[in-house]
């Protein structure tokens, strides 16, 4: 069943329909959560909340803007509300907590045979900047697509990118040096 | 075109932006500059790594872990809608709420109304005191108001033997003729006739004590009599509310007061025509003449008796 189709029966009240649309964006939405928050539980519950967001709110979705574009809104939103709220209850106690989320993430991509250079690299990236790459690279977003999930200008959009990748190109030859880190 | 232009060029190759004309004046650009082709080989590593991130999955499906939450979450919405309609109430009472500040601000008209009401009585009040004390001032002024204060207090010796009373005169001072024969009928008056007051009202309370006086035995009495203690005369006593005090207090033992009085002057009127007949017989005839004429021209009593209580203050003082 096509994107569309499933899109019209949840909205009409199908909770399969529904269900299955859900599924079917399950993944990409984590994928996302994980590459812009950093560690694996943070990137969990952000996909809870922006698939719970989806199922409340699907009724108000028009076919003006394409589904992912306005799913990866709603993951953009929702990670940047965690980045806020992680910001100002910042602790000792939760860095502390976050390390070890992190070398399991780490050792997953190590699992999967991918160097974590590139992945502490984007890290290191603005927020902003960070998205941008996400879009880009995981989600396949083309510039207008980004344009209109972060709600920015297109020309700031590929800013972003061009910065982005300086930036990371800059870090990775650091850390081929050695400097890294 | 300059190195920001060159480096713009190489991004958007990156991301297949670039037309194909742009693209092949980009690699011309690159071999000509080794720089540029080092960095353009940076930045293309970058995206192949970028590009091949590994697709991560949640280790267990979010959905199912959500599922029973949506279907609560389904269930909720009623649940919220009653939830809103229960709060209405509350806006209800809030609506309420504000009722009792109307009814504070009639509470607060109706206070002002009893304040100006109040205020006005007490006016219409004041202004009543001060025509009712104008009024007992001028009855006061009144001639005729005199002697009706006075007659219940003039009060006579059951026994007076002694020359007709002179003419009542305004002046306050002292009566020196007659009366010193008579301290023995002082003697049976009550120190509560001494209060007597004369039409004139010269006298004080300071002629009350006297009386006391006098009480002392007849027969030391020299027939001396001193001039009477020069009274000076009252001012005016306040209109209201002493006046009206005053014969208050007289009309409550008036009746009584004046039953007794007019007794007692019945008596003594009869007593003082015998001792006239008697003792003064016919030598004293032209001043009986002279008080018949009095008598005439007053045909009141009462002025008898003033004159003659007034002949008895002058004894009461000689002492």
């Amino acid at each position: 069943m096509q994107e569309a189709e499933l899109i019209r029966k949840a909205q009409s009240g199908d909770h399969e329909a529904l269900v299955q649309l859900l599924r079917s964006i399950e993944n990409s939405v984590y994928r996302s959560a994980y590459y812009i928050l950093g560690n694996e539980q943070d990137a969990l519950d952000a996909s809870q909340e922006v698939l719970i967001r989806i199922y409340r709110k699907l009724d108000t979705y028009q076919e003006k803007a394409k589904f992912t574009t306005w799913v990866q809104r709603i993951v953009s939103n929702v990670c940047m509300d965690k980045f806020r709220t992680k910001k100002e209850t910042v602790s000792i106690d939760e860095h502390e907590l976050i390390i070890p989320d992190r070398n399991n993430v780490e050792d997953e991509i190590l699992l999967t045979g991918l160097s974590n250079d590139i992945q502490e690299a984007i890290g290191r990236l603005p927020k902003q900047y960070r998205l941008v790459v996400v879009l880009r690279y995981l989600e396949d977003f083309s510039y207008q697509e980004i344009a209109e999930t972060l709600d920015l200008p297109l020309n700031t959009v590929k800013s972003y990118l061009f910065r982005a990748r300086q930036q990371l190109q800059e870090l990775l030859y650091d850390y081929q040096k050695g400097g890294i880190g | 075109m300059t190195n920001v232009e060159i480096w713009e060029w190489m991004q958007r190759d990156l991301d297949g932006d670039l037309a194909p004309e742009e693209q092949a004046a980009l690699l011309a650009l690159l071999e000509k500059d080794s720089d540029l082709q080092l960095k353009y080989n940076r930045l293309k590593s970058v995206s192949l790594q970028l590009e091949q991130l590994p697709p991560v999955v949640p280790s267990f499906s979010i959905v199912d872990s959500i599922l029973p939450k949506l279907e609560s979450a389904a269930a909720t919405p009623a649940a919220k809608a009653d939830l809103n309609e229960v709060v209405l109430p509350t806006l209800e009472v809030k609506r309420t709420s504000s009722q009792p500040s109307e009814s504070k601000k009639w509470k607060n008209k109706t206070v002002w109304f009893a304040r100006i009401g109040s205020t006005a009585v007490a006016a219409c009040l004041l202004i009543g005191v001060l025509l009712v004390g104008n009024e007992a001032r001028k009855q006061e002024d009144d001639p005729a108001t005199h002697g009706s204060t006075i007659t219940p207090t003039a009060v006579e010796p059951p026994a007076f033997i002694g020359p007709p009373a002179p003419q009542p005169s305004t002046n306050p001072t002292p009566i020196t003729e007659v009366g010193e024969e008579k301290p023995a009928t002082e003697k049976t008056q009550p120190p509560k006739q001494q209060k007597v007051e004369t039409p004139s009202k010269t006298v004080n309370k300071t002629p009350v004590t006297p009386p006391r006086q006098v009480q002392n035995p007849p027969a030391q009495s020299v027939p001396v009599v001193l001039p009477m203690k020069p009274v000076p005369r009252e001012p005016k006593p306040p209109a209201f509310p002493f006046g009206l005090e005053e014969k208050s207090d007289d009309d409550n033992n008036s009746k009584s007061e004046k039953d007794k009085d007019k007794e007692m002057r019945k008596e003594s009127k009869v007593e003082d025509k015998e001792s006239k007949k008697e003792d003064k017989g016919k030598s004293e005839k032209n001043k009986d003449k002279d008080d018949e004429d009095d008598d005439d021209h007053d045909d009141d009593d009462d002025d008898d008796e003033k004159k003659e209580s007034k002949r008895q203050y002058g004894r009461t003082i000689a002492v």
